[in-house]
């Protein structure tokens, strides 16, 4: 097997906060020991709550802010330590793609500029306006119609298309997308996440797919993780992990989705998981989601779970999991 | 011409006998503004019925927020509102702003996305929900923080006494979404509008809150109009769907009877649009071309047309929104598929 295009070890982001008055001091545990691969030509994709830290994640992994400790080996290249220069470097081949189209982009320049800002940045210097029109077809804007606008004349289905074009710009290995359709409407959502798949198709890209919502997510990923409170609590093949789910809290996730098999028509009505989640300030002692597992026991509270292979590929972070056949309710509905 | 034909008539859902909580007959809000006129809803009509949710369901710009807003004298000075919605036989259109501040909150109460902007974050929670509370009642301010405290529990907050001496900041946002819930609650409303209340809460938490809706109107036999663009969650918990389009109600008929048999076009497109779980990795979803109409220039005819797969030239004139099957609302001249969503 080849090497993996992506390499997270042990990753660990922390951030100091001060409590009221600044007396009381406190770390957030955002991202805690977390490991895991992208391989060439996947797509890996990321779900978690507010407060799950796949944003920090995100901006671990490209190093804004560096993490704390743990390696993230891109390409064969540490980008933990590595000096400014180098890491600028290893970074054209590395982009991301963000929530807020508009904050993205910057008010007072037009798409072309905007399109060929990355090429001007990373020295390209020939063939620069024929680049850019290139990069509007291949995100779907006319260069004639759009070329000339800035951002406040376009939608935002439109400005997450410049952002596109500005991220694949540079022939990147791996695109990070962080909520990068979570404010757009369903039905130009549905635009953006096929153009995400033809220029995947068509360019070879790999993405980090990172949202809340677990259907989208399905849609795109050849494999999940699931993030909890900083920790991967599961990651396996995207099929596998829907249908089967081994940890309770990712079966908790599953079953909070409201919705619709489109097949029989039937509405699926959400089962709530009780409780508050905890705050990542303070988070539980052993597993993090013990306080509100269906499952927990004494040992949870003790001993914290770390990842193991329960089927091929899959992999879990619980002492006690899920079995496939405690679930065929929901293997019915799924 | 923007298509009136039907539409004074209002949708009943089948086997309706009871009086509607309220009513809202060919409802249109228009924004004058530098000149040019944006047409927010244009003719739109529903009932809402004591026990029952009614989702409207439409995207950013469809009029869903802004036609419900229109009826609680909730839009801006520039807003023209035209149209009749009557709530228990009273006319809501063109009753004094004093009026409607004492039905606000009394009768028909809402709740909004985001909870934090709505909250005071220098106030005390218990000390907002009392406040809520003496505005409708001639409580004094020991019984109504009683009364707070008793609401804060309805609402399934844990530790009420407790959480009623704390400020916003110290709750996660779930917890603050039950505060305005229990707001809301403060005056016993006969109807409660939910503006994408769940929208920017976590999944399990959304679960939760819905769960806690579906509860308060079974027990208090509480209308509910959920506003939101997310179709799963109609499916999951409404009895009413009305779909809505540029300002206009494209469909409309009970949840069951709506995902059995989907007729018009545009709520088959944001059906198919959603991600389902069902589907196999990097499938192509089923694409619509082109963005919902600018308001302040709507084209003639169907406002969908543009963007249907199945426009003609008959579709230069708007459809109707008559009720085509018993309970089954449509707005459209192609609807006659009545094949299997996808």
């Amino acid at each position: 097997m080849t090497a993996p295009l992506l390499e997270v070890r042990d990753l660990v982001q922390e951030f100091p906060v001060r409590g009221a008055g600044g007396v009381r001091g406190g770390v957030v545990h955002a991202v805690s020991q977390v490991s895991f691969d992208v391989r060439a030509g996947e797509t890996l994709g990321v779900v978690g709550e507010t407060g799950s830290g796949k944003s920090t994640l995100a901006r671990s992994i490209v190093q804004a802010p560096r993490p704390k400790s743990g390696s993230v080996n891109f390409r064969g290249t540490d980008l933990v330590g590595l000096r400014h220069r180098d890491l600028v470097a290893a970074r054209r081949h590395l982009q991301m793609v963000f929530q807020d189209p508009f904050g993205s982009l910057d008010p007072r320049w037009r798409v072309a500029e905007l399109v060929k800002e990355p090429l001007v940045g990373y020295g390209v210097r020939t063939g620069r306006r024929a680049r850019v029109r290139e990069l509007l077809d291949l995100v779907g804007l006319a260069p004639d119609v759009f070329g000339s606008r800035r951002p406040h004349q376009l939608s935002g289905g439109q400005c997450q298309r410049v952002a596109i074009a500005r991220a694949i710009a540079l022939d990147p290995a791996l695109v990070i997308c962080d909520e990068a359709v979570s404010s757009l409407d369903v039905l130009i959502q549905a635009q953006v996440l096929n153009l995400f798949e033809r220029l995947r198709s068509e360019l070879g890209l790999s993405y980090l797919f990172i949202s809340h919502d677990l259907g989208l997510v399905k849609q795109v990923s050849d494999r999940v993780a699931v993030l909890h409170l900083g920790q991967l609590a599961e990651i396996g093949p995207g099929q596998d992990l829907y249908r089967h789910p081994l940890h309770p809290y990712t079966a908790a996730l599953l079953d909070s989705i409201p919705g619709l098999d489109t097949r029989t028509g039937k509405a699926r009505r959400p089962r709530p998981l009780a409780g508050e989640p905890p705050s990542p300030l303070d988070p539980p002692s052993g597993c993090r989601f013990r306080t509100r597992c269906p499952r927990a026991q004494a040992r949870c509270a003790i001993e914290q779970p770390v990842l193991v292979e329960q089927r091929p590929d899959h992999r879990v972070a619980c002492h006690f999991p899920l079995e496939p056949g405690m679930l065929g309710e929901r293997d019915a509905l799924r | 011409m923007t298509g009136l034909v039907g539409e004074f008539a209002t949708p009943v859902a089948a086997g309706e006998v009871a009086e509607p909580l309220l009513e809202v007959t060919d409802l249109r809000v228009r924004f004058r503004t530098r000149g040019t006129v944006v047409h927010a809803v244009n003719g739109l009509s529903y009932r809402v019925h004591a026990g029952r949710m009614l989702a409207v369901i439409g995207e950013s710009g469809s009029g869903k927020s802004v036609g419900s807003r229109a009826l609680m004298g909730l839009l801006p000075e520039t807003a023209q509102v035209s149209g009749s919605a009557r709530f228990a036989g009273t006319e809501l259109i063109g009753m004094p702003e004093r009026e409607l501040r004492a039905r606000r909150g009394a009768d028909i109460a809402m709740v909004f996305q985001d909870p934090t902007r709505s909250l005071n974050p220098t106030m005390r929670i218990g000390a907002q929900v009392a406040e809520a509370v003496r505005a409708h009642s001639s409580l004094n301010r020991r019984a109504a923080l009683d009364k707070a405290v008793e609401l804060l529990g309805l609402v399934r907050l844990p530790a009420p006494e407790r959480r009623a001496v704390e400020y916003p900041h110290q709750l996660s946002g779930g917890m603050r979404q039950r505060v305005m819930i229990a707001i809301a609650l403060a005056a016993r409303p006969r109807l409660l509008v939910a503006d994408e209340a769940t929208t920017a809460l976590d999944v399990t938490t959304q679960a939760q809150i819905m769960e806690l809706l579906v509860d308060l109107q079974e027990r208090f036999g509480m209308a509910v109009v959920l506003i939101s663009h997310d179709l799963g969650l109609a499916a999951s918990y409404a009895q009413d769907v009305l779909v809505m389009y540029a300002g206009r109600a494209v469909e409309y008929a009970p949840a069951q009877v709506l995902f059995a048999d989907v007729r018009m076009p545009y709520t088959r497109a944001l059906l198919g649009a959603v991600p389902q779980l069902e589907r196999e990795p990097h499938s192509l979803l089923p694409v619509v071309p082109g963005q919902p109409p600018d308001l302040a220039r709507l084209p003639a005819g169907c406002p969908f047309r543009p963007r249907c797969t199945a426009a003609d030239d008959a579709c230069g004139e708007a459809p109707p929104f008559t009720e085509h099957e018993p309970g089954h609302w449509w707005a459209c001249w192609h609807a006659d598929g009545g094949e299997e969503a996808r």
